[in-house]
């Protein structure tokens, strides 16, 4: 499904067409290649709904990573929308725009397509079988980033009205940060940069992470500071090794198995049916 | 199976049980280091009306003049030949002697470790900072073990401090002061390195100020030569779940290998005892971080 019935905002110059960029050079995972979708200008939403006797009501807007540049498409997106699926969750599979436009903050574009995403969501509640007080959101790496950033700037959006999705609130009602980027500045940077700050109003937050991540672990130290200082409730792994951009395969690494705290975290928030 | 053959049965269990365990035994031979005078000996201070953990009462021991360590042995076909050493919790007033030591030493047994339950000093003693007579016993504690290493049959190089709370403070205070021991030498188990090889913080207390940040006290600083640390604590944690994470991004900053786990709720001192707080499962954790270490293979 489009995002944008017209023009998407802020869209100009066109870009080369639509394409999985992966060599046969890239990397495997778990001894797997993966989708690492370039060029996109048609931000689309997918809805994976759970078997209906498992149906939980509770949706995940699922946002792949790609440092902005690529999405992961099938490892952090479409993998992780059938994991949310066998436990009883709706998966929103968001195809955001990327790579990053210039002349523009890297999130910006991402940002209205993940705040349009959610009002979608949310707007189509009913029709779709959704409980609209249990929309959250997941991202993995740079798509982590972008769901802080929607948490931060929920109380408006980032582009003129287009219909009556806009009206409906886009504010996650949790978050699932998986090794986030950019939330610190690199180098040796622990504060949160103000795009994604944090507030009162951020949402429940599940942080998982490794240690030897390239991508800095602080991301996640720094960010559950903020949360336990502005007393958002959070719940937080950090394993010790695992590097970077496991979606949820299992690996030797047992940082995979974050999938099971993810379920365990929304199972006791209430997010998977009455307790 | 008649009444009297039940309870014959049980009996037989429960010898069974305190056979893996050896009788106390003194840390120092004579008077405990920059103690004066025995100050009555040992007592349970706990009121019947004492909090309950998960329905059950928990034991406070206050007033340890004569600070024990208890060796609990892993079923010999399970031993892994890993060793921990219990430091329970109370903020170094009491001693939350079967919550945090005993019912810990149980469940490292279950999956092959060997447990040796400290009963280090308290309360704190006047005019010396509060973690200082229970270091001494720290340090006496973990060079005793390694110096036994090879009569008890436990392996020296993996000889890891578990500790709650006060406990965890221990821990982290003694893995700071592992270098040189803070009292004068007795005897050849003052020879064996102190240096625990492993450490696990469990809601750990006093590492950050109680006012507030995230800047770790100096009798617990962390270096490139802290041991690899596993952490859990529950944010909503009165003692401030900083502990853990201000510790973490100092262990990161050395270098050091960790692993850290912070739930939602849970409050504080709950022990191993399974609730309902999701915070309860985290000597699963424990047992995963023990075993991508390698700790949980048989020496």
């Amino acid at each position: 499904m489009k995002l944008w019935p017209g023009a998407v905002p802020g869209e100009k110059a066109a870009l080369g067409e639509e394409a999985d960029t992966t060599t046969a050079k890239d990397d495997l995972i778990a001894g797997r290649r993966l989708i690492r979708l370039g060029n996109v200008s048609v931000p689309t939403l997918t809805v994976y709904r759970p078997a209906a006797g498992t149906d939980t009501g509770a949706a995940v807007v699922v946002c792949p990573g790609g440092g902005y540049h690529i999405l992961a498409m099938d490892l952090e997106g479409t993998e992780v929308c059938e994991w949310l699926n066998s436990v009883g969750v709706t998966g929103v599979l968001l195809k955001y725009r990327v790579p990053v436009r210039e002349g523009q903050p890297a999130y910006a574009a991402p940002l209205q397509d993940a705040q349009r995403a959610v009002g979608i969501v949310r707007s189509h509640a009913k029709e779709w079988g959704i409980d609209p007080a249990r929309v959250g959101v997941l991202g993995f790496s740079a798509g982590g980033h972008l769901c802080a950033v929607l948490s931060a700037h929920a109380g408006e959006r980032t582009y003129a009205r287009v219909d009556e999705a806009d009206d409906a609130s886009c504010r996650p009602d949790f978050q699932i940060l998986v090794y986030p980027g950019g939330l610190v500045a690199k180098g040796n940077g622990t504060t949160v940069g103000a795009e994604a700050a944090v507030t009162a109003g951020t949402p429940p937050t599940f942080l998982a992470m490794a240690l030897n991540d390239p991508v800095r672990v602080e991301n996640v130290l720094s960010y559950a500071i903020a949360l336990k200082e502005a007393k958002v409730p959070f719940e937080l792994h950090v394993y010790p090794t695992g590097g970077h951009g496991y979606g949820l395969r299992p690996t030797k690494d047992y940082v995979t198995s974050w999938p099971r705290r993810a379920a365990d975290w929304m199972r006791s928030r209430g997010i998977l049916g009455p307790n | 199976m008649t009444p009297s053959l039940l309870w014959y049965s049980l009996a037989l269990v429960g010898a069974a049980c305190l056979e893996a365990q050896s009788p106390p035994m003194k840390l120092w031979p004579g008077a405990a280091p920059g103690d004066k005078a025995a100050s009555g000996g040992t007592g349970e201070t706990t009121k019947p009306t004492d909090n309950l953990v998960d329905g059950r009462p928990v034991t406070a021991l206050g007033d340890v003049t004569e600070p024990t360590l208890t060796v609990y042995r892993a079923p010999a076909a399970k031993d892994t030949g890993t060793t921990v050493v219990v430091c329970p919790g109370g903020g170094y007033y009491i001693l939350a002697i079967d919550l945090e030591g005993t019912e810990v030493c149980e469940w490292f047994n279950s999956i092959g470790v060997n447990a040796v339950l400290v009963k280090y000093r308290v309360p704190r003693r006047e005019g010396r900072p509060p973690y200082a007579a229970p270091l001494q016993d720290a340090q006496r504690a973990v060079g005793i073990v390694r110096s036994h290493a090879a009569q008890w049959g436990l392996d020296p190089e993996r000889i890891g401090v578990l500790g709650f709370s006060a406990g965890g403070n221990l821990c982290a205070v003694l893995s700071a002061n592992s270098a040189s021991r803070t009292y004068p030498r007795v005897d050849a188990s003052d020879d064996a390195s102190c240096r625990p090889d492993f450490q696990l913080l469990i809601y750990p207390a006093y590492l950050v100020d109680d006012k507030g940040g995230y800047k770790i006290a100096p009798e617990a600083a962390v270096t490139a030569g802290t041991p690899p640390t596993f952490l859990v604590m529950a944010e909503d944690d009165p003692i401030r779940v900083e502990n853990v994470i201000g510790y973490a991004m100092d262990l990161k900053e050395a270098k050091v290998p960790f692993d850290l786990h912070v739930y939602p709720t849970g409050g504080h001192g709950y022990g191993l005892r399974r609730t309902k707080e999701f915070v309860t499962t985290w000597p699963a954790r424990a047992e995963d971080w023990m075993r991508s270490r390698g700790l949980l293979k048989k020496g």
